[in-house]
């Protein structure tokens, strides 16, 4: 699943949907409406409880390492705040963290699988049906290409970090 | 594939209801999915125009609370607060109450008895808390303890006819028509996310959003301009603000010469103020005051926002004149896209409703802390929830309830108010009982559906108040009868609800989103179409229309003279007054992951690691020695308390922040409730939003704490300039 973050303070324009698989999944997140909320990542939570009605951590979403060097990973939805050792990296500004510390970290939590059961059903995964502001889309990438262009109406950049899966 | 942005469910279920969210007051639209009578799945309702299928995670842990195994399902009564309590049942506990109660009464009569409420009180125990109290002679009713400023007797009731906890010109729906929305004192993205979609919407439009706050919040962050001031001058900032718009001119001369009075003693009164000193005051630079003064002139219609439910209880008689009389000076009344837009309002006027039932006791506002230092030992108190979640005045006003003859707490969760009671009542919630929702964000009336089986030991308050008036014979004291009945009587009692009914509410049966009022006539139960709206929920939309009277009245405006009278700003600026022994200001604000409506503090938090809960600048964290997690410790005279902290770059170097709703209740928190620290408010005056205080890493030396905190504030101005205000006489 691609991942792909979209704001106006980004000044360029990264992503290329139109290359590759055009039905390849896409998550796009609009940054500028995001205000922190952590209901995708109660939903992500809701989504696939423990067997003992206890809720369990949220997925992770795994990125690799930026372009060019630097290791960043990003934890969609913010399980680091679930992580043992967190680092004070996390803002309520920027709640798509993207975190310093290296893929050790990867191991602690499930990955994201789009909520599979949701999407065997035609539906968005649980974080962008529950989205009060309405910040976060899922679709084909033809599908989020249509979206993201509308958004580029006002001059909107994007940034794309490039995914795996998890080990 | 295209994927749907569907509100169903994986998980099995034999039925939906829908039903309205009792969260907070946004009253957002939900469908709940159940198995054999018990809830597996809550989404929100696609239909709803307030949250078009979007729940926020304030509502979604309060109804994950449902399932908790906290939920109190006994009543449980003490003779002694020293002692256990022991669970009984409702006749023993009913008989306990109302045999505590005759006796308080036999000694100190019926103004021994104390019923409190807040606005956040379900309307069923509110409505029938105050007629209990109006048939009994009480000494205070519930309503006596809402916010003053937003009262009858507040300044904002002179100005315009009506009292702020009515005010709301235009519902968010119509947000989007504004030129430039204003959020005032408050974080609508934290208190309730989803009044701040239409925000957001009007945002991406190409409305101007401005703030104006002592903190970066979310909303703050979010808007196009936020104007971040020294904590305690943010109605300076808006004197300069409107003290500028009137110098540029920026004023509507047919609205004002046609529909308002007395603008010259608000410009004499604006005379004094000088916004180079107020930019000096507040910590901004002239700059980002002229900026913003120029945007509120150029746009209109222009909208304030206001008073959400974290922060209505700091609101002064002049922000509310100030927020109103900008509005009022560009004509943005009466206007799509305009309006001074309070939140939280409910269309019922409890004193008027106590009065028509016989109370001929007056009632001016009271605040709680200072009635229980005031009372004699041995008083009644009644309560719903948690009143002492926002008791001020340290340890004196809890000394003295713990002296109390009877204290009753009303509630549906275990809560910090259990420590004072005799007797706790359990209580259904709103996903276990039908009732009416009021008390909104959106100026509308709303029916909750009773979705999920109560534990048979819970209650409704109408119920309780019902059977201890029968007990203790009560004139007019009222048959249990249903929700419904008893909602229909109270809408057609109140003049602003005349036309609205249970039948035209019930989420099953009508189309979604409720009943705007004022409703009076068979047409606000339609959906509003014309060149001005077209609307997507009910009844009247924009309020003080041209061609409108409001309800009630055969005005315009409800003044005397059907005009709005603009309200000279009088009151002197008050520094928050920190010195070298209390270096830093306290304040207290909703968080938009945590709630405590259920009882206990519940937020989307890992079980195993501690709960961040006091907010604070990572250079004075840094100053005092104090990392992510490590616990702080909060001190004043009045008190202290302790708990993790949050490294937090929202906050200026000074000042402290902790979610409302903190006690010893909480896991990871110790000591006082953050509110004890703060001081009582003047008798009718606000509460205060700051109190001065230091912090030292739990365990160190307080002393050393201070004298680096005295070394990192140096380097800034130690508080606030205080404002030359001239006196008027000193004028040209």
């Amino acid at each position: 699943m691609r991942v792909i973050f979209v704001s106006q303070r980004f000044g360029a324009q990264q992503a290329d949907l139109a290359a590759g698989n055009p039905d390849a999944p896409v998550l796009m997140v609009d940054l500028d409406r995001c205000i922190a909320c952590g209901a995708c990542s109660l939903a992500c939570r809701l989504e696939a409880p423990l067997g003992d009605g206890q809720l369990a951590p949220p997925r992770s979403i795994l990125f690799h390492p930026a372009e060019g060097g630097g290791r960043l990973s990003l934890r969609l939805p913010l399980s680091c705040r679930f992580c043992p050792d967190p680092c004070a990296y996390h803002s309520p500004y920027n709640f798509w963290t993207t975190c310093p510390q290296d893929e050790r970290r990867t191991a602690l939590f499930q990955a994201c699988d789009a909520c599979a059961a949701r999407l065997a059903q035609g539906w968005m995964p649980a974080c962008a049906t529950r989205c009060p502001m309405k910040c976060i889309y899922f679709g084909r990438a033809a599908d989020v290409a249509f979206v993201l262009r509308e958004k580029r109406l006002r001059s909107f950049g994007d940034l794309e970090l490039g995914t795996r899966e998890a080990p | 594939m295209t994927f749907g942005k569907r509100q169903e469910t994986v998980r099995p279920s034999d039925g939906m209801h829908r039903t309205i969210c009792g969260n907070c007051p946004a009253g957002c639209g939900l469908k709940v999915f159940v198995l054999n009578g018990r809830v597996v799945d809550i989404f929100g309702d696609e239909d709803h125009p307030v949250n078009k299928g979007s729940v926020c995670p304030k509502g979604l842990l309060a109804c994950l609370a449902l399932t908790a195994p906290r939920h109190l399902t006994q009543p449980r009564i003490r003779d002694r607060l020293q002692e256990d309590f022991r669970t009984v049942d409702w006749s023993e506990a009913l008989e306990f109450v109302t045999g505590r109660l005759s006796l308080v009464m036999s000694q100190a009569g019926p103004e021994a008895v104390h019923v409190i409420g807040a606005e956040s009180d379900p309307f069923e125990y509110l409505s029938a808390a105050t007629l209990f109290a109006a048939r009994l002679g009480a000494g205070s009713a519930p309503f006596q303890f809402f916010p003053p400023a937003l009262g009858d007797a507040g300044r904002l009731h002179r100005m315009l006819g009506v009292s702020g906890a009515r005010l709301q010109m235009n519902p968010p729906r119509d947000w989007a028509a504004s030129r430039g929305i204003l959020i005032y004192r408050s974080d609508p993205a934290a208190a309730a996310p989803m009044t701040f979609g239409p925000v957001l919407d009007a945002r991406d439009r190409g409305t101007w959003v401005g703030v104006i706050d002592s903190r970066r919040t979310i909303s703050a962050a979010r808007a196009n301009q936020a104007l971040v001031v020294a904590p305690g001058t943010e109605s300076l900032a808006l004197k300069a603000l409107l003290r500028l718009m009137v110098d540029r001119g920026a004023i509507n001369p047919d609205f004002v010469s046609e529909w308002t009075t007395d603008l010259d003693g608000l410009r004499r009164s604006l005379a004094g103020v000088e916004p180079g000193a107020v930019a000096a005051a507040c910590r901004v630079t002239p700059a980002a005051l002229e900026s913003m003064a120029r945007q509120l002139a150029s746009r209109r219609p222009l909208q304030v926002v206001a008073a959400d439910t974290a922060s209505r209880a700091y609101l002064a008689d002049d922000e509310l004149c100030l927020a109103a009389s900008l509005v009022a000076l560009t004509g943005s009344i009466g206007v799509p896209g305009g309006g001074l837009n309070l939140l939280a309002v409910s269309p019922f006027n409890w004193a008027r409703t106590a009065s028509a039932a016989g109370d001929r006791q007056p009632r001016p506002p009271l605040d709680l802390g200072r009635l229980l230092i005031s009372a004699s030992p041995g008083q009644a108190f009644m309560a719903y929830g948690n009143p002492l979640a926002h008791l001020r005045g340290g340890q004196a006003p809890r000394d003295a309830l713990a002296r109390a003859g009877l204290v009753v707490r009303l509630a549906c969760g275990p809560g910090a108010f259990d420590d004072f009671a005799h007797v706790v009542l359990p209580m259904t919630w709103w996903l276990e009982s039908d009732g009416l929702l009021a008390t909104s964000n959106g100026r509308m009336l709303q029916w909750q559906r009773r979705v999920a089986t109560p534990p048979p030991g819970c209650r409704n308050p109408l119920a309780v108040w019902a059977e201890i008036s029968a007990r203790l014979r009560l004139e007019g004291g009222s048959a249990a009868g249903d929700a419904a009945g008893w909602a229909d009587d109270l809408l057609g009692a109140d003049p602003l609800t005349t036309a609205a009914s249970v039948t035209a509410l019930d989420p099953e049966a009508n189309p979604p989103g409720g009943l705007l009022w004022p409703c009076t006539q068979a047409q606000d139960l339609t959906l509003e179409n014309s060149r001005f709206v077209r609307g997507n929920s009910r009844g009247r939309h924009i309020l003080f229309l041209p061609w409108s009277s409001f309800g009630g009245s055969d005005k315009r405006f409800p003044t005397p003279g059907g005009r709005i009278v603009f309200q000279p700003v009088e009151a002197p600026f008050a520094p928050v007054g920190t010195d070298a022994d209390h270096p830093l200001a306290l304040t207290i604000g909703a968080v938009v992951d945590a709630t405590t409506v259920f009882g206990p503090h519940l937020s989307n938090h890992p079980p195993h690691r501690p709960r961040p809960l006091v907010r604070i600048h990572p250079r004075t964290a840094r100053a005092i020695g104090v990392s992510a997690g490590d616990r702080l410790t909060v001190a004043n005279a009045r008190g202290a308390f302790s708990a993790p902290a949050q490294i937090a770059d929202e906050l200026p170097e000074g000042l402290l922040f902790c979610p409302e709703g903190l006690d010893h209740r909480v896991p990871d928190f110790h000591g006082l409730p953050p509110a004890a620290l703060f001081a009582l408010p003047a008798p009718g005056q606000p509460l205060a939003a700051y109190t001065p205080v230091t912090a030292y890493a739990e365990g160190s030396d307080p002393g050393r704490a201070r004298r680096a905190l005295a070394r990192l504030l140096a380097g800034d101005r130690q508080g606030p300039t205080p404002f030359p205000l001239r006196p008027p006489e000193d004028l040209p």
